[in-house]
């Protein structure tokens, strides 16, 4: 078991985990934040993406354990925010599964590139979340118009 | 909430052991082990389930040789991944665990393919037709094998009630109702001790909309052990053991004469099944023959089609189940037809489209197509994209020696026929609440109900609650399938609408309930035609779609954003069957695409750029006048593109490839065909 304290959307959390739990299993599992996802297990589907240390990780594919000290936030450290607004305004979602990693996403992209963004840009670096439902169009379109009010 | 989010409390956690053998008789089974370590509460096998009943099958073909249900194979094992034992654990990472301890010896056997079900329509002229004819033009089509691939896997949670002996069941499922109904049946106990919810559901497909051996374990399992029970599959659960979509081979043969016009069809359809059939596991093979000669005035036919038992894994529907088979079928024919005849592929199709005035049109395969304008479908398609024009560029691009391609997919998408319910309440404060027997996976069927409310009872839309997919709160009721919620379940609360209105004229006092079920003349069939552009790299067989133009028919329309969402959805998954994806085994009958990073999957990059059109034919079949939309982009895209590669690589001699039209196959198209002539 390891013992670690991290900062999980401002609050402090103290948590002992086994070696090979991984932070999406202590998100959803210990902590009961189930609005990260997991929609795969070989790190692909992007469902499960959070930021960590202020960037955006597939939380599958970071253990537990090595997240000792980090500052981690979900989506439920969202309310509201203009992202989420515009997600639902040009159907950038259907099901909602894999939504709150493509938000995670998108805010990263958009704090990295700002209104520098493309369309381009933004279907190339969603390449990491899949989306069965949508066919992208209105998520790329969410992005980019947040995008442009940085 | 979806339903791995559910809290329960102090549940169960099962994992299944699955058969590494395809086709096997089980030697033995050591549990013990297992049932040692530490936070097991149970190991279950065959035995412990012999007993129960077997899941129900829609009989839409006339069954030969019904594949037994198990839901943890009994001595023998029938295909890949199927469950031989089951653990219960105090933590998922427990019952993991302790799922490898158990020590299954499975001997394999030598297995042949069964004939499960068989149909034939024929109006015995196709071989007069054909000896009439100055062209005949064949084709075989098989289709790659698919995983439906909802983000959300298979997940299910059983909540015993002790007081009670009742279980209230969360399942991420397509037919909350039908769940119920089953669970009852193959357990053996009364539907009211089971209450199902389908909470938020993460994509379905059609892969949702049957109960899975492994489902029926959890419940058996609460009921059992009086416990809460839960289980969610992994990622490679889903490719070895949820249903399995396509996989359909498509033989066919048209004769015509040399002005073009159809004489007769021959159609040869063979649709794969697994182990076990789920309730719609006949419904492709079917729909892939009965949807023939889609919207063509065809004399002459002769169709069959045949499900075939194997032991890969269990297959169902997927978005278009059978539909995108016959149209593409038939889409390829044509283009082949155009090709020997030197007609013009659109005007070909405008020749043979039966006429607006003589729909509606009963089929030989007993549709009736109900109403539209095909011919028009065409027409809108060709002003769209400025036909003459885009021909002109394509013959300057193939004079600069570029390979480009036009490809046309006209396609049938009959939606689903029967009943649903809707219960509708006018409270006291003018508030409304709309239940429904259908259930949502993200179609946005909450606002396309409000929406039918609001007009029906002339209130604002903030009025409504839409309350689906809970037997417990909603009429027993249908689900979502066949793209039929819209048209059927819609036409439900339209009518229920209707009847608190005249009731209200009629004074009655508040609190109104209207209950309805609401059963459809008949299907309503959505159709349209799709044109892809094309472009492939003559050096590395790269294809790139430019661009995908398309016009559907969808009937009246209730929130235009829902039917552009549908169409895009649909669209990406045809695109991916076009393109990238196919599960694929290896000759022992292993499987070599059991993840995301072997199966690809359309990402945001892959989508071209699309433009929709639409135009409106309301349907007489039901109330609302909709048509089925959910799964024309499946059924249009996949056909427009195979015919634009063909097209693009027509002028070195290719006629036909198959998809997935990945770089190597076209690469691998491109230099044959290239040596051939050298
Ligand atoms: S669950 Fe993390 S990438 Fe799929
Ligand atoms: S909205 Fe369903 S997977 Fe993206």
């Amino acid at each position: 078991m390891n013992k670690i304290s991290l900062t999980v959307n401002g609050n402090k959390v103290e948590a002992s985990v086994e070696t090979r739990v991984l932070l999406s299993q202590l998100l959803r599992e210990e902590l009961g934040l189930t609005g990260t996802h997991v929609g795969c297990d070989t790190s692909q589907c992007g469902a499960c993406t959070v930021h960590l240390d202020g960037e955006a990780v597939k939380s599958c594919s970071v253990l537990a354990a090595a997240c000792d000290g980090a500052k981690v936030e979900t989506i439920e450290s969202l309310s509201d925010h203009p992202l989420q607004e515009a997600m639902v305004r040009h159907q950038g979602l259907q099901c909602g599964f894999c939504t709150p990693g493509v938000v995670m996403s998108g805010l990263d992209m958009i704090r990295r590139h700002g209104s520098s963004l493309t369309r381009e840009r933004i279907a190339e670096e969603l390449e990491g979340n899949i989306c069965r439902c949508t066919g992208y169009r209105g998520m790329v379109d969410a992005i980019y118009e947040v995008s442009q009010d940085v | 909430m979806f339903t791995d989010d559910v809290k329960l409390t102090n549940p169960l956690h099962v994992a299944f052991v699955r058969s590494q053998i395809a086709s096997g008789e089980i030697v033995e089974l050591e549990t013990e082990d297992a049932l040692e370590a530490e936070g097991v509460a149970a190991v279950h096998t065959g035995a412990d389930v012999a007993d129960l009943g077997s899941l129900s099958v829609n009989p839409v073909l006339p069954i030969k040789h019904l594949p037994p249900f198990s839901v943890l194979a009994q001595a023998t094992v029938r295909g890949l991944g199927q469950p031989v034992a089951a653990v219960l654990g105090e933590t998922a990472l427990q019952a993991a665990d302790a799922a490898e301890l158990v020590y299954a010896e499975i001997e394999p056997t030598e297995s042949s393919p069964i004939l499960v079900a068989e149909k034939n329509w024929s109006n015995a002229q196709y071989e007069e037709a054909a000896a009439k004819a100055d062209h005949v033009v064949s084709c075989t089509i098989q289709h790659p094998r698919l995983a439906p691939s909802p983000m959300e896997p298979r997940s299910i949670a059983a909540a015993y009630d002790a007081e009670t002996d009742c279980v209230t069941v969360w399942h991420s499922t397509q037919t909350p109702h039908r769940t119920r109904s089953e669970l009852a049946a193959i357990l053996g106990i009364e539907a009211k001790r089971i209450r199902v919810i389908a909470p938020h559901v993460g994509g379905a497909f059609g892969m949702k909309a049957s109960l899975y051996p492994e489902d029926v374990f959890v419940v058996w399992a609460a009921l059992k052990h009086k416990r809460d029970v839960k289980w969610t599959a992994t990622r490679s659960e889903e490719f070895l053991s949820a249903t399995h979509g396509r996989g359909i081979k498509s033989e066919g043969e048209l004769a015509l004469s040399s002005d073009g016009t159809f004489l007769g069809l021959k159609a040869m359809v063979e649709g794969p099944v697994g182990a076990w059939l789920p309730n719609s596991g006949l419904i492709t093979a079917w729909n892939a023959a009965r949807v023939l000669p889609s919207g063509y005035a065809v004399p002459a036919q002769d169709i069959t089609t045949q499900a075939v038992m194997n032991n890969l894994g269990p297959t169902g529907i997927y978005r278009g189940a059978g539909r995108p088979e016959a149209n593409c079928l038939m889409e390829r024919l044509i283009d082949k037809a155009a090709a020997v005849s030197g007609i013009d592929p659109v005007e070909l199709r405008r020749k043979n489209l039966i006429p607006a005035t003589a729909l509606p049109h009963n089929t030989l395969t007993g549709n009736t197509l109900d109403s539209g304008d095909y011919a028009k479908a065409l027409d809108v398609l060709c002003e769209a994209v400025d036909y003459p024009a885009l021909l002109a560029e394509q013959t300057r691009c193939r004079a600069e020696g570029q390979l480009v391609g036009i490809g046309i997919g006209f396609y049938l998408e009959p939606s689903g026929n029967g009943w649903e319910t809707a219960r509708v309440t006018l409270n006291e404060d003018g508030s409304v609440v709309v239940a429904s027997g259908s259930s949502s996976q993200g179609h946005g069927r909450e606002t396309a109900f409000a929406q039918i409310a609001a007009d029906a009872l002339n209130i604002d839309i903030d009025q409504i609650s839409v309350l689906l997919a809970d037997t417990a709160k909603t009429p027993e009721g249908i689900g979502a399938l066949a793209s039929r919620s819209t048209a059927i379940g819609g036409s439900a609360v339209l009518k229920a609408c209707e009847e608190i209105t005249s009731r209200l004229e009629a004074s009655e006092a508040l609190p109104i309930t209207a209950d309805v079920r609401y059963e459809n003349k008949g299907q309503a069939w959505g159709y349209g035609a799709y044109l892809a552009q094309v472009s492939i790299c003559r050096s590395t067989g790269e294809l790139s779609v430019e661009r995908i133009t398309c016009v559907d028919d969808t009937g009246t329309i209730v929130n235009p954003k829902l039917v552009e969402g549908q169409i895009l959805g649909g669209l990406a998954q045809g695109l991916g069957e076009a393109l990238m994806e196919s599960i694929v085994y290896d000759e022992d009958g292993q499987l070599l695409t059991g993840s995301f990073m072997d199966y690809a999957m359309p990402r945001a990059a892959d989508i071209p750029t699309i433009d929709i059109h639409k135009f409106e034919t309301p349907s007489p079949m039901n109330a609302l006048g909709a048509k089925g939309v959910g799964e024309a982009g499946t059924i249009g895209a996949p056909a427009a593109i195979l015919n634009a590669a063909v097209d693009a690589l027509r002028p070195l001699g290719v006629t036909d490839l198959t998809m997935p039209l990945t770089s190597q196959s076209l690469w691998r198209a491109i230099r044959s065909a290239e040596q051939g002539k050298s």
